[in-house]
């Protein structure tokens, strides 16, 4: 005798008729849930997402089925709460879809069964081990929601209904199982090992009382879970869908680059002010997200209390579409959710105040935090971005403190109201000279780099050390390298970053214009944010380098052993912890190098703050907010300050301009009694440089 | 039009394979019948939206029926479940099975039984919450 069992058991074929037409109302509903989202999306503007298919669907097929990013490391528990939903699901799902193709395909089409034997006791393990999984999950799920409560999450209607809802269902297959082997007298009922023990309580019971229970149970087990399949495209649930076409259709592009507005001359519109002005991929993007909360837990304005917390924005600008969407866009989600709706519901909103505040807009550093952390590659800063364009250059609305550094960009090329005759006042400070690409063109030579360095490292006279640092650097190297000097202009970041697209790009331009009139190839800059400009974002308009940061350039240096150092004075004094940069660590994977600098210098202690490399948190300084009153009573770099002080040391190593002036300010507004001194990694290089002669 | 033409031919194909007794045709009526719903629900999802009317109809109805489903669909498993505790304790004593074996049921019948009735209270609180949002 062959293990097998009997599908339909006790079901009338009449019953199964209606079953078999019940079927196709939630597949119509799921599917009208689904193309209703897909016509918003629509709406949107066009984008090409559709290059390296076979390495997207890959990608994509490891990020999400395979979890790839969503098991993390520092989150175990959610990980392995995911990991038990989404295993003990799928194996349901894929045991039922067996049992259809048994039933549906394979016996009345071939006349042949594989659901026996072996690989049906198997099966029948899977599935009970399946369901106790799923339970796991869910208990771990209900239990972060309603007991831990974590800051990160807020739950919704939606997302509880769901659990209970699957719980259910998991709960009505054990006990129909159990009925089923109970009339049967299943021989190996034993394998379905969660349902036997219960199956042999019930052998007291009438087999007649048990044959109607088990009929009643069938139905209700196939109208909740037909119910859920209905019910999926309206709410969180809808996130299979979503989040894998979102990672499918992410952008390829580097993190660190913004689209540029083409022909920004004529375009009819300039970012953002309703949802139609987004690409297809963003508003796409906004229904993938699960409300997970990771993109908060690194967000350096959700952790100091500001207005903007990015799924808060996310789900708020959902919640807008759905409103716009019609029937049955996430009627249970708008409950309890206080991100989606928090400045009003309803589809005729004015996008900019009434889904996002303008407070939320400016509040944003755009250090790629939420980026980094958001397990479907869902991509705020751009979005956010986006707003300020709207708000810069159609409606002129921008925090007073944005005129003055728009009008320097723009008359001065640079932000802070400084003569460019005197960009290259520092090079004074030389004992050496530092040449200049006019110079060096006219006597028909070339160089090894051009060292583009930056407002910042010319202007303000503490980053002009850092400068004057990096130069005897490339000096002692034996590196020919020359600067453009008064020449130079803005690189146009902070006008970008802060929504002045026009401006960013003449800036842009004005600077490859001058780059490519000196034939330059290979450009070394002190500062995260020119580094990110000129590598990701000059080739939109022309300007194609080999970029590399001083960081990298150094630790080149050193490996290569064209500098030699001894034991600098500040590293004397205690341990050196390191801070990641968001533009150049998060934006551009640069984590090592400076590591390597830390480890080749003679007396460094280097320690790890808790958030580092990817994980950095940021110092508040990009995205335009070193130019800008910081919204809230808790700043930013105070707060990263404290995490440098808490390690114990002495010296807290940075390699980006604004963040050595975020770092400077925070340690001054600091009460700690023990005050570290920042340095930049070249600093630090150069004063070893000194203690070797 | 076609997708009344894909349901009507998928609903007489269901009927002929299984009161008819020609199994073979189910898979067929069962692809067309979800190729019309589907279809249907593809095409309507993508036409312009309906009257806001329907919205706050839809609203008010899933809540309603959310609640019937969350209390009345379980009422069979949970009966179930009762039955199996009601026989251990029976004739728990009695079973062929092994008084343990049959313990054992009980046990997982009464987990069981919390599960769910702990699913519906956390189905009903939510439903509620939903109703009561004053946004």
């Amino acid at each position: 005798m062959i293990a097998a069992r009997e599908i339909l058991f006790n079901i009338d074929p009449f019953s199964a008729v209606v079953l078999y037409l019940l079927m196709t109302l939630p597949a119509g509903f799921l599917a009208y849930g689904l193309a209703r989202r897909v016509r918003r999306w629509r709406m949107g503007q066009p984008e090409d997402r559709s290059d390296n298919l076979a390495q997207r669907i890959i990608y994509a097929l490891r990020m999400t089925v395979l979890h790839g990013r969503i098991v993390r490391p520092r989150n175990p528990y959610g990980s392995v709460m995911h990991i038990c939903i989404f295993g003990g699901f799928s194996t349901l799902l894929v045991g039922t879809t067996i049992v259809m193709i048994e039933s549906d395909i394979a016996v009345p089409l071939f006349g042949a069964s594989f659901l026996q034997g072996g690989f049906y006791l198997g099966f029948k393990l899977a599935m009970n081990l399946g369901g106790l999984l799923l339970l796991a999950g869910i208990a771990m799920a209900l239990y972060r929601r309603l007991v831990l409560k974590p800051a990160t999450q807020e739950s919704s209607a939606d997302d509880l209904l769901i659990l209970a809802w699957l719980a259910v269902l998991v709960v009505q297959g054990y006990t129909l199982q159990a009925l089923r082997l109970a009339l049967t007298h299943d021989p190996w009922g034993a394998w379905s090992f969660v349902s036997y023990p219960a199956a042999l309580a019930l052998r007291g019971i009438a087999a007649e009382l048990l044959g109607r229970l088990h009929q009643i149970a069938w139905w209700s087990h196939g109208v909740v879970a037909l119910a859920l399949i209905g019910y999926t495209a309206y709410s969180k649930l809808v996130h299979p869908f979503t989040a894998f076409a979102n990672v499918l259709l992410r952008r390829l592009k580097p993190r660190g680059e913004l689209d540029a507005i083409n022909n920004i001359d004529t375009a009819e519109v300039i970012g953002a002010s309703n949802l139609e002005h987004f690409s297809w991929a963003q508003l796409m993007s906004v229904d993938a997200c699960m409300h997970c909360g990771r993109c908060l837990e690194f967000c350096p304005t959700f952790n100091t209390g500001k207005a903007l917390r990015p799924r808060d924005f996310i789900l708020s600008l959902a919640g807008f579409q759905a409103d716009q969407g019609g029937v049955f866009s996430g009627v249970l989600g708008e409950g309890a959710n206080a991100g989606r709706f928090k400045h009003g519901r309803g589809a005729d909103r004015e996008l900019i105040g009434g889904v996002v505040s303008k407070h939320e807009i400016w509040d944003c550093t755009t250090c790629g935090a939420c980026m980094e952390q958001c397990p479907v590659h869902i991509e705020h800063v751009p979005m956010i971005v986006n707003l300020r364009r709207n708000l810069v250059t159609e409606q002129n609305s921008f925090p007073p403190e944005a005129q003055p550094i728009f009008n320097s960009l723009e008359r001065l090329g640079n932000p802070y109201q400084s003569v460019p005759m005197e960009r290259a006042a520092w090079t004074k400070k030389m004992d050496a000279p530092v040449a200049e690409m006019k110079d060096v063109a006219a006597k028909g030579e070339t160089v090894d780099y051009l060292f583009f360095v930056g407002c910042v490292g010319s202007f303000v006279s503490r980053n002009q050390k850092i400068t004057i640092a990096l130069a005897r650097i490339l000096q002692a190297a034996g590196l020919k390298f020359a600067i453009l000097g008064k020449e130079e202009s803005c690189t146009g970041d902070p006008a970008r970053r802060m929504g002045h697209e026009f401006l960013a790009q003449q800036l842009a331009m004005k600077t490859i214009e001058r780059m490519n009139h000196y034939n330059i190839r290979k450009v070394v800059t002190s500062c995260a944010h020119c580094f990110n400009a000129i590598k990701n974002e000059y080739p939109q308009l022309g300007g194609n380098y080999e970029v590399i940061h001083h960081s990298q350039l150094i630790e080149e240096l050193i490996n290569a052993k064209k500098i030699s150092l001894g034991e600098g004075a500040a590293l004397k004094q205690g341990k050196v912890t390191y801070h990641d940069p968001c533009y150049l660590g998060r934006y551009n994977q640069v984590f090592d190098e400076p590591r390597g600098i830390l480890a080749k210098l003679p007396g460094a202690d280097a320690v790890e703050m808790p958030r580092n490399r990817a994980h950095s948190f940021c110092c508040g300084g990009g995205g335009g907010q070193a130019f800008m009153k910081e919204q809230g009573a808790q700043r930013i770099n105070v707060t990263r300050v404290k995490e440098a002080i808490a390690t114990g040391a002495e010296v807290v190593a940075t390699s980006c301009a604004f963040c050595m002036g975020m770092f400077e300010d925070g340690v001054g507004a600091s009460d700690a009694a023990k005050k570290p001194r920042v340095l930049d990694l070249a600093e630090l290089v150069a004063e070893a440089l000194e203690q070797n002669p | 039009m076609k997708v009344a033409l894909l349901l009507a031919a998928g609903f007489g194909l269901l009927l002929l394979s299984e009161l008819g007794g020609v199994p073979a045709l189910r898979i067929v009526a069962v692809a067309l019948l979800l190729a019309g719903t589907i279809g249907g629900g593809v095409k309507s999802g993508l036409a312009a939206a309906p009257p806001a009317l329907f919205k706050s109809l839809a609203a008010r109805f899933t809540l309603a029926i959310a609640r019937v489903i969350a209390v009345l669909l379980v009422l069979p498993v949970a009966t179930a479940l009762i039955l199996v505790v009601g026989g251990a304790a029976v004739h728990g004593a009695d079973s062929t099975a092994g008084t343990a074996a049959v313990m054992t049921g009980a046990v997982i019948a009464l987990a069981l039984l919390a599960i769910l009735a702990a699913a519906v209270v956390v189905a009903l609180r939510a439903l509620r919450s939903a109703a009561e949002d004053p946004t």
